[in-house]
């Protein structure tokens, strides 16, 4: 038995803006992204395996992807094509509070969870701007992101009209 | 006061300037067509994304007309319409498909996918202006 290997070896990313984290290959996993470069690399090059350079994503939001990916580390994450027939289910509470962020910071993280291919990561926090458009009437929607009003009352009229004939499918 | 009211101004969080337009789309996967709608009143720029939503295929459109002077209207705001629209259903009934209308169709260069018209001569006189399915 080959005790000095550690079941979650340890592995470093490094932010675009030159930060290294540490966490573990099997949170790591959960970006297809790395996944991809950690497969290429094979399973026996993972511990010398140096930091991963992630040149898209800055430390603020690296260390936010890192919270989310070590707290669902054991979980079996559903894939791309099962996330697209996704309809809203049951929200785990600690994702619900983990999304709790400004909207900055909310947009970064839908930017990083794309890059690094996190499809439920995706999935949670496009929903969680949804969420905040819902049951909102434009002028609600404006005044939640401060949105400004560049509408002439024509145009208005004319995108009521072509609206009216829209049916849910 | 006057220089500090400018610093107060508030920062726009419009998701159209932080999201790429693949990103802003995926927002409204979450969202039903009735949502969608309502949402492209929101701004010029949000009524541009949403009309090319990918999104816009769970959006079934029907033309309703009473005159020939409405559905000549509307088909005219269909034809120019920017909206990436993926079901739409006219029924003709006993209207004409008239010329002015048909001249907008021909010069217009929107694409349609999966229209159906109730109307055989209306789907063959449509078909210049390229009906990809």
């Amino acid at each position: 038995m080959d005790i000095d290997r550690p079941s979650d070896p340890q592995v470093s990313v490094v932010s675009s803006d030159g930060t290294m984290f540490h966490t573990t290959l099997k949170s790591i996993l959960l970006s297809g992204t790395i996944k991809d470069m950690i497969e290429h690399i094979g399973e026996g090059g993972v511990e010398n395996m140096g930091a991963i350079p992630l040149q898209n994503v800055d430390s603020k939001t690296l260390e936010i992807v890192i919270k989310w990916i070590e707290h669902h580390k054991d979980n079996i994450q559903p894939t791309s094509e099962e996330i697209k027939d996704k309809t809203a289910d049951f929200i785990d509470p600690w994702d619900e509070n983990f999304l709790e962020m400004d909207l900055d910071k909310l947009y970064n993280l839908i930017t990083a969870a794309n890059y690094l291919n996190i499809p439920q990561l995706l999935w949670l926090s496009t929903r969680k701007i949804a969420m905040l458009i819902k049951n909102r009437t434009p002028q609600e929607i404006r005044s939640l992101f401060n949105i400004e009003d560049d509408w002439t009352p024509q145009e208005i009229e004319a995108v009521q009209k072509e609206n009216q004939w829209c049916e849910e499918k | 006061m006057r220089e500090n009211s400018i610093d107060l101004r508030l920062r726009s969080f419009d998701p159209i300037e932080y999201l790429s337009p693949e990103l802003f789309d995926l927002i409204f996967q979450h969202l039903s067509p009735k949502e969608l709608m309502n949402c492209s009143y929101v701004s010029r720029s949000w009524h541009e994304e949403i009309g090319n939503s990918q999104n816009m295929k769970r959006i079934k459109v029907f033309i309703y007309h009473h005159t020939q002077n409405e559905l000549n209207e509307s088909l005219s705001r269909l034809f120019l319409s920017e909206r990436k629209y993926r079901n739409i259903s006219v029924n003709l009934g006993t209207m004409m498909f008239d010329e002015k209308v048909e001249q907008i169709a021909r010069e217009s260069s929107v694409k349609y996918r999966n229209v159906k018209f109730s109307d055989a001569k209306l789907y063959n006189s449509l078909w210049p202006i390229e009906l990809s399915v």
